[in-house]
């Protein structure tokens, strides 16, 4: 027996609709040749196709939504890192703020004025503590 | 004095020279416009999971003759239980995608590399507690300002290549499954509500028996339900292809993850989005 795949169920659910369409069509066509028996008959089965539609579109789905386990379980694990990674811009920002001081240092330096190299260090110092 | 100006032209030559090459570094606009797009038109998927049941629900009412006045909505419900029980599970498969591209959108985000609010605060306390000299400030500003883009832009991109390459397969799966839900199962159940609306009125307009008045009225009504049903299933074939646009667009950008600023890249995400875009417009036109 093959195996209940979506793509399977789902052609049986097309073709349980096409069934469904062809029997509302003969009552459509033979109405009045038809007894109200009859009539009421074709009625149910189109009805009770029509269940049998909706059923095998769910278990479709259902089986769809199983065959994603794998999938979801994997991406979620790589969203929870994409967001981590959000978070580490953060601890960037404080190093970046560390660079930024030493920066400053550096042309302090250069400049070769205690004044400011001083308050540069003082900067340095502060951000390095962060 | 001389020395100071010296470090600041020193400074000055090295910041103009670094900004010049921070264009390379900045994540290209249309990354942040695709992440974006992909996440807010996976975010429009409820109403069609609402609708699978809903559909059942129309159609059941509609098996019943048109002299039955009403059934139990409580049978009703029962009878499309099967339809209702799959709403938490089809909601929670696509909010781990919206969920991924939310999460793509927030690390693509400018906001997350931009300091320089920090940088100016520093360059300002190096220019008026250490009296450091205006275009020296602006110097230091320019160095770091390079400096940090380079540091966060370069991580940005590298979590974003990892992401985008690692998730590609989970995309293609999930926008192929949750597309055919929407695109196919529930265009099915539409058709089949369709198919037992119509037989509905057929039935009604035998009753009718020569009154034009009554077949006038029943000609608008059937007329306005078969719009408003093929206004829902148009809708569920443009989410579909939505889906397929928000796959190739990320497949795109996980073959070409090296090579993001490449212009045909981005011209072509460009034009991903912008079916997306279209696309998303058309389906909440419909309203269902």
């Amino acid at each position: 027996m093959a195996d209940m795949t979506p793509n399977l169920i789902d052609a049986l659910a097309d073709q349980a609709l096409k069934l469904k369409i062809a029997v509302g069509e003969f009552r459509n066509t033979f109405f009045d040749t038809l007894t109200q028996a009859q009539r009421d008959g074709l009625r149910t089965l189109a009805n009770q196709l029509g269940d049998e539609v909706d059923h095998l579109t769910a278990v479709a789905i259902r089986l769809s939504l199983d065959d994603l386990k794998d999938a979801l379980s994997h991406l979620t694990g790589i969203t929870a890192g994409v967001n981590d990674a959000v978070a580490h811009l953060g601890d960037v920002r404080k190093v970046l703020t560390v660079a930024t001081s030493l920066v400053g240092l550096g042309a302090a330096i250069a400049s070769k004025d205690p004044g400011t190299v001083l308050a540069a260090l003082n900067d340095t110092v502060t951000a390095v503590k962060g | 004095m001389l020395r100071v100006r010296d470090a600041a032209r020193t400074l000055g030559a090295i910041a103009v020279a670094l900004a010049l090459s921070l264009t390379g570094c900045a994540l290209p606009d249309a990354i942040r416009q695709f992440a974006t797009t992909a996440r807010d038109s996976t975010a429009q998927f409820a109403p069609f999971v609402q609708d699978i049941a809903d559909s059942c629900e129309r159609r059941k009412l509609a098996e019943h003759p048109a002299t039955e006045i009403a059934i139990s909505d409580d049978a009703v419900k029962a009878a499309c239980k099967e339809d209702s029980d799959l709403t938490p599970g089809l909601l929670g498969a696509m909010k781990v995608l919206t969920n991924y591209f939310n999460a793509l959108n927030s690390l693509a985000s400018d906001e997350v590399v931009t300091y320089d609010k920090e940088i100016d605060g520093v360059a300002s306390k190096l220019q008026t507690a250490a009296k450091f000299p205006a275009p020296a400030t602006d110097a230091v500003k320019g160095l770091a300002k390079f400096l940090a883009d380079a540091v966060a832009s370069g991580y940005q991109r590298k979590k974003l290549a990892d992401a985008v390459k690692a998730a590609d397969k989970d995309v293609a799966t999930l926008t192929d499954a949750l597309g055919r839900i929407v695109g196919v199962d529930y265009v099915r159940d539409l058709d089949n509500e369709l198919d037992t609306l119509k037989n509905r009125y057929i039935d009604a307009m035998r009753t009718t028996k020569g009154d034009d008045a009554v077949a006038l009225l029943l000609q608008r009504h059937w007329r306005s339900d078969l719009a408003a049903l093929q206004k829902r299933r148009a809708a569920a074939v443009d989410f579909q292809k939505a889906l397929e646009k928000v796959r190739d667009g990320h497949h795109e950008l996980a073959s070409r993850a090296g090579q993001w600023s490449a212009e045909d890249l981005i011209k072509e995400l460009g034009s991903y989005t912008a079916s997306i875009q279209s696309l998303v417009k058309s389906f909440q036109a419909a309203a269902l």
